[in-house]
């Protein structure tokens, strides 16, 4: 360090003294308000601490038990549905032995069949047939196409 | 005989993860008052740094609560001896937000000509003052000087406002305040001086 520097820290010292001084004074005598919201702010600021670990706990595990469900997922879409040993009992049955109407039993077993996807298709004809034609025109229609 | 000494271990397992848990509890305890210590020290003058840049008590305190929050979420488990330099920079940091934001809106302001002097309300019972230990006068005289000091510290470049404050009011060292900074030891040495040059040309020696 040469002369000018020291002479020059020399000149600064007093003013540097004085600001410190003054500075620290203002700062501890803040008013009552200020305090409080100083205050405040600390314990909202600490309240995160405890919120801010839990959630670095969560951060660390969340990836492992992202892993394990899509783990679990993945093996039961590689399983699937397990497949029951034999036919079992038809709609129709079920129903019919819950005591409902046969004819709605009758219904829905036409519906579940997969042969009423076709009837599904012409379901527009069938009502029209059904609305214009009795049983006894349709027979005599069918047995003239043979 | 086994049973008896797989019993024996599991109780022993188990105090020993009681023993873990509650040394955990108490570090965590420990590490909570320290910080609930360091912001206690650190608020007052952090507070009085950003009313001197930013003007603005209320702004003021914002920023002081960001960067006690900034701290907490993001260096609470640091060192504490590291907390000092980093609740510094992140003040400063708020603090230059603060200026940026505050051009632009003066900036949009000037654009469409609404740059209104609205008052800013005083509440008369915020600005009372803290616990006398002064006599009045005696208190006039450090109010009149510290006005004067607040006046030529806003005058500063950031930078300069930066060292000088950190140097003087915090009373970190140039090494700290470089890492505060993040700028090199000669760089805080030059800001500190023009600081304090700039300073005593603006208040005289009649200030001293």
């Amino acid at each position: 360090m040469n002369r000018q520097d020291e002479a020059q820290r020399g000149k600064d010292e007093p003013l540097a003294r004085k600001a410190q001084e003054l500075l620290r004074d203002s700062a501890e005598h803040l008013d009552a308000a200020t305090r409080s919201r100083l205050t405040r702010a600390r314990h909202e600021a600490l309240a995160e601490m405890g919120q801010g670990r839990r959630a670095r706990v969560f951060s660390q595990w969340a990836p492992v038990g992202m892993v394990a469900a899509t783990a679990v997922l993945a093996a039961l879409l590689w399983i699937g549905e397990p497949v029951p040993p034999g036919p079992g009992p038809d709609v129709a049955t079920v129903i019919a032995d819950r005591d409902l109407a046969p004819d709605v039993a009758t219904d829905l077993d036409l519906l579940l069949a997969e042969e009423s996807l076709e009837m599904i298709e012409d379901l527009e004809f069938f009502t029209w047939l059904d609305a214009n034609m009795s049983t006894e025109e349709l027979q005599a229609e069918l047995g003239a196409i043979g | 005989m086994y049973a008896m000494n797989d019993m024996a271990l599991a109780l022993n397992t188990g105090r020993i993860s009681t023993g873990l848990e509650q040394r955990r509890e108490g570090s965590t305890l420990d590490h909570s008052r320290s910080m609930d210590q360091f912001l206690a020290e650190v608020e007052k003058r952090a507070y009085r740094m950003a009313v001197i840049s930013v003007r603005n008590r209320d702004d003021a305190l914002d920023i002081v609560q960001d960067a006690m929050i900034r701290l907490v979420r993001k260096y609470a488990d640091r060192p504490g001896a590291e907390w000092r330099p980093l609740f510094y920079r992140i003040l400063n940091n708020r603090i230059l937000d603060h200026h940026r934001r505050q051009t632009i809106r003066n900036k949009m302001l000037a654009w469409f000509s609404r740059n209104e002097n609205a008052e800013e309300y005083s509440d008369p019972l915020e600005n009372a003052p803290g616990p006398a230990t002064i006599e009045p006068h005696r208190r006039m005289a450090i109010d009149d000087a510290m006005g004067s000091l607040e006046e030529a510290v806003r005058e500063l470049s950031a930078r300069q406002q930066q060292a000088f404050l950190l140097r003087t009011l915090e009373g970190l060292d140039v090494a700290t305040t470089a890492a505060t900074m993040g700028c090199s030891q000669g760089s805080v040495k030059t800001h500190y001086s023009r600081a304090v040059h700039q300073l005593r040309e603006k208040l005289g020696d009649h200030w001293l």
